[in-house]
């Protein structure tokens, strides 16, 4: 079985993230880890020594609110879904990454740099 | 979910965190059954896949905010485990700071007790008494009790007092109900418990026109003797008493702690007794008025409502003006009159011992501090390690400062708990040591104020003594730790200065706190070094109070002869005489005595404590006879007895056998009479205060009631009691005899407050000089631990034994040095503050300081001896591998 090299995701998207991935539907920390490998064709791959601490955080910086209901295999499990604040910060956080991706995308695109 | 139910609801924040990592687990394992792993397998790679499940839990703790409570609760939690871990210094730490914060708690009881906690009456600031002087006499009589006459006119004509009341010590008989027994009290102005604002629990008060001659006959009861000697009989109101042969009625019984002047508090001059059991109307007769010598009455006050001291006092001034202009001009004398507030009636003479015994309980908790500050320093030598490590997984500096002082406050908050349970033993203790009569009115207790006082102190010591090794942990390369700490040598050279100037510091304090108690000490030592003027030893007294109803006139001189004629005949009594008043308990009766050619209103005269005698009883108390006679069993025409300086006064320069058969008039007797003898002074009022020149008069011319019989014993004095007892009861079985003491207990008493002082200052020295102690053999043993190569590489190198130990002791011994040199200089300004207290010796006395001195080196000497002698026992060879 061999895996596709992995990267090592900036310092902060995570949360972005996990917020983007939140905003569809209530959901749980592993349908989060999957749902980011899978789109992200497994390229980026969550460690739950982050995920759980960013989950904890955001939750209480008010971007998600939590609610333990019965998961899709029956078992009860925190679901967690975007706040209002949390859709904002979202946002906010969407358009800095576009244009951060713009800017960079910018500068790797002189020519004759490097060679 | 807000931190208050974060703390609140941690258990189930707990559990819910295991349940969303433990349900993510299992999803992975599920994921890798599927995959067709066996179980076992699939556990594996789901944890690998997890990784650690505990530090993901913490992280997410994390996550949640680091509320600053949780956090120092955690910090709570990690001091608590790190003190278990050695205990030794926890259980050191915590009974050094309990003992200075018991010491503290114990004594702040007293002082809050005696000069903070406001009086039990209505409105007790409103409260003065007043006292009055002669302008003219003031350096004899600093301050007289009030006379009738100017009491009835300050009643009279003061507006800015609400209500003026007067008090005069009174003893009764009680006779006719078991034995006779002798009740102290106080006749008062019917007014006084209005005044006061205390009312009797029981009956009434006392009624405007009891307060005249004939009407009196009414008596108040104090809740103690209700129950001592009535058994708390619910139907005494209205009960009639036998009281020195009249009927009185009982109206009132006082309630259980009321609070009342007694001794010498409402004015030194006035003989109220310790304590007090029944009060009745004073009632003044006309002549009591119109009498122009009677400085004898105490004077309670209420100010009008709002109306301050300082206006009270000029009102008053202005009335002793009027009186003044009134008294006929060759008098030379005018009156002047004075307010006190009534609280510092009751503090009076305690409070500047008693802000001194705060002072130095103060030192020893300051001294504690110190010596836990050095131990902490010490410990930190230990702990550098770890706060590297902490350091280096991202503690910030403000993180361990803020770990080391939590520590340091939760000591400090064990060992203010057991302070706490220590000052109340303490004070139990203190209570029991304190000489009777010098207990605080009104008792002393644990209180809000006090409970506050000792949290206070102890949050203080906590942050106090944990500072300096808090900011000395933090600062400097921590890394520097983590390399270094391998050698044990945390700290290193910085660390060891900084613990030799503590304990410099430590040695300073605690020769303060000693340089107070030696002076207190030598100060003791000359006091009791006092020449009395008699000998103490083997000599009983007994009190005697007959009743002026059936002891007028002569009778009292009777039934005085008649009992030493008995006691005299008891085998083992050397000699028996009575005296009107024991030495050292008070010159209450005074006069003024004047040549026999002098103007009789001259004031500048001097004052003489006036006492009778019946023959024996200088012989009894060994006052010697300095020229001419002592009193005779009867004396044919007017004779007295002059002490030495009363001669000396009237006739200064001569000699003493010329004065033998000079004439002498008193106030209030014209009649000249004619100097017999000279006697040695006696001191009539305590030892510190200079003997007051006395008159003595024979009892047979001068008879009265109240008297003290004097016997010198051959043998145990105390045994004779009951015979003297029993011969005075042959006589009337109606005479009670209130109280038998032996001079020696008289003597004991006056100094009582003194040696109580004296004794707890020693004590909180001793204390302190045992953490002096203890600190100089921390730093001393620590630093031959530390330099135990380079002592080995010496001794290697030919170093003898003895330089060895000289070495060390000459290191251990600087700090010390510098600390009581430092020392003794603050001792100047403490001494200097204390003067007040100290008894012929000055702040300087080299006795006390040198003393200090010597005993503070030696303990010094021997804290640091017994380090070198380890070093100097060190094998080189072994020392030199030492790591």
């Amino acid at each position: 079985m061999t895996n596709p090299p992995k990267s090592d995701l900036p310092q902060g998207t995570l949360d972005m993230l996990i917020l983007r991935v939140a905003s569809l539907e209530p959901i749980h920390g592993y349908a989060i880890a999957q749902r980011i490998q899978q789109i992200s064709r497994d390229v980026v791959r969550v460690q739950q020594g982050s995920l759980y601490p960013a989950l904890h955080r955001l939750e209480n910086r008010g971007y998600l609110s939590a609610e333990w209901k019965e998961s899709e295999t029956g078992r009860a499990a925190k679901f967690y879904r975007l706040t209002e604040a949390g859709r904002a910060q979202l946002d906010a956080e969407t358009a800095n990454w576009a244009r951060l991706a713009e800017a960079v995308g910018l500068i790797l695109a002189i020519e004759g740099g490097a060679q | 979910m807000n931190w208050w139910a974060r703390l609140t609801h941690r258990r189930q924040m707990e559990d819910r965190l295991s349940a969303e990592l433990r349900y993510h687990f299992d999803r992975l394992m599920a994921d890798g059954l599927r995959a067709g792993m066996t179980e076992e397998a699939a556990r594996r790679a789901a944890r690998l896949e997890f990784g650690g499940m505990a530090q993901v839990e913490e992280e997410c703790r994390d996550a949640r905010g680091t509320m600053w409570v949780e956090s120092a609760l955690a910090d709570l939690r990690y001091a608590l485990r790190t003190l278990g871990h050695s205990p030794g210094f926890a259980v050191a730490a915590i009974a050094t700071l309990a003992l200075g914060i018991g010491a503290n708690a114990a004594i702040f009881s007293v002082v809050y007790a005696v000069l903070l906690k406001p009086l039990p009456y209505a409105r007790p600031s409103e409260l003065v008494t007043v006292s009055s002087y002669i302008p003219e006499m003031r350096d004899r009589f600093p301050s007289l009790p009030v006379r009738a006459t100017d009491f009835a006119e300050f009643r009279r004509s003061a507006r800015k007092l609400a209500q003026v009341a007067a008090v005069a010590p009174m003893g009764m008989n009680l006779t006719g109900a078991g034995e006779p027994e002798r009740l102290f009290g106080a006749r008062v102005s019917a007014n006084l418990f209005a005044l006061l604002g205390t009312m009797p629990e029981r009956g009434r008060a006392f009624r405007a026109e009891e307060d005249r001659p004939g009407k009196d006959h009414e008596v108040i009861l104090s809740h103690d003797v209700w129950m001592r000697r009535f058994g708390g009989d619910p139907a005494m109101v209205g009960r009639t008493l036998l009281l020195d042969g009249d009927k009185y009625e009982v109206v009132g019984i006082m309630p259980a702690g009321f609070l009342f002047p007694t001794l010498k508090q409402l004015h030194p001059l006035m003989p109220l007794p310790g304590h007090i059991d029944i009060w009745k109307p004073i009632a003044f007769t006309d002549d009591d008025i119109r009498e122009e010598g009677s400085w004898n009455y105490g004077v309670m006050a209420r100010l009008a409502p709002g109306v301050r001291m300082a206006a009270a006092q000029q009102e008053l001034d202005a009335i002793c003006a009027a009186i003044s202009k009134s008294l006929p001009a060759e008098a030379h004398a005018t009156l002047g009159a004075r307010l006190t507030p009534m609280s510092a009636m009751y503090s009076g003479e305690m409070r500047q011992g008693l802000l001194a015994l705060l002072g130095a309980v103060g030192l020893l908790l300051l001294i504690a501090c110190v010596n836990l500050a050095n131990l902490l320093l010490a410990r930190l030598g230990s702990r550098g390690r770890e706060f590297a490590t902490r350091s280096a997984l991202g503690a910030s500096r403000g993180r361990l400062v803020r770990q080391l002082m939590t520590e340091c406050v939760a000591i400090a908050a064990a060992g203010g708990l057991a302070g706490l349970a220590i000052s109340q033993a303490g004070m139990r203790v203190l209570m029991e040591l304190a000489p009777r009569g010098l207990e605080p009115a009104g008792g002393v207790s644990l209180n809000t104020p006090v409970l506050w006082f000792t949290a206070l102190v102890a949050v203080a010591t906590g942050a106090a003594f944990g500072l300096i090794p808090a900011v000395e942990a933090a600062r400097g390369d921590l890394l520097e730790n983590l390399k270094e700490g391998s050698r044990g040598a945390t700290g290193g050279r910085r660390s060891g200065r900084l613990r030799r100037t503590l304990v410099a510091v430590e040695v300073a304090l605690s020769t303060g706190l000693l340089a107070v108690g030696g002076l207190l000490l030598h100060s003791f030592e000359r006091v009791l070094g006092v020449d009395k003027g008699f000998a103490v030893e083997r000599v009983l007294t007994a009190d005697l109070a007959l009743p002026e109803k059936e002891y007028p006139g002569y009778r009292p001189v009777e039934f005085v002869h008649q009992w030493l004629e008995s006691v005299r005949a008891l085998p083992s009594v050397a000699a028996a005489g009575a005296v009107s008043g024991l030495p050292l308990t008070g010159d209450y009766n005074t006069r003024m005595v004047f040549l026999e050619t002098d103007n009789k209103n001259r004031a500048d005269r001097p004052v003489a404590s006036y006492r009778i005698v019946t023959p024996g009883y200088f012989g009894a108390m060994q006052i010697p006879l300095l020229a001419g006679r002592f009193l005779a069993e009867t004396e044919p025409a007017p004779a007295v007895l002059l002490s030495a300086s009363l001669a000396g006064k009237l006739w200064p320069g001569v000699p003493v056998e010329s004065v033998v058969g000079r004439r002498v008039c008193f106030q209030g007797d014209d009649r000249p009479k004619t100097v017999v003898g000279l006697v040695k002074d006696v001191h009539g009022d305590g030892l510190e205060k200079d003997p007051l020149p006395t008159l003595y008069m024979p009892h047979s011319r001068a008879p009265f009631q109240t008297m003290f019989l004097v016997v010198r014993t051959y043998g145990e004095p105390d045994r004779l009691a009951p015979a003297i007892r029993a011969a005075a009861w042959k006589i009337d079985r109606n005479i009670p005899i209130p109280a038998m003491r032996t001079m020696r207990q008289v003597l004991s008493f006056t100094v009582a407050r003194r040696r109580f002082q004296m004794v707890l200052v020693l004590v909180f020295a001793a204390l302190a000089l045992a953490s002096a102690v203890v600190g100089i053999y921390g730093v001393t043993s620590y630093g031959v631990t530390r330099q135990t190569q380079e002592i080995g590489l010496r001794m290697a190198l030919g170093a003898g034994r003895g330089k060895v130990i000289l070495g060390v002791l000459g290191e251990g011994m600087r700090p010390v040095l510098f600390g009581l040199a430092a020392g003794l200089l603050a001792a100047q300004a403490a001494g200097g503050l204390i003067r007040g207290l100290l008894f012929g010796v000055d702040a300087l006395d080299p006795a006390a300081l040198g003393g200090v001195a010597g005993v503070l080196l030696i303990a010094a000497m021997l804290a640091c001896y017994v380090p070198a002698r380890r070093a100097a026992k060190l094998d080189p060879v072994a020392a030199l591998r030492a790591e």
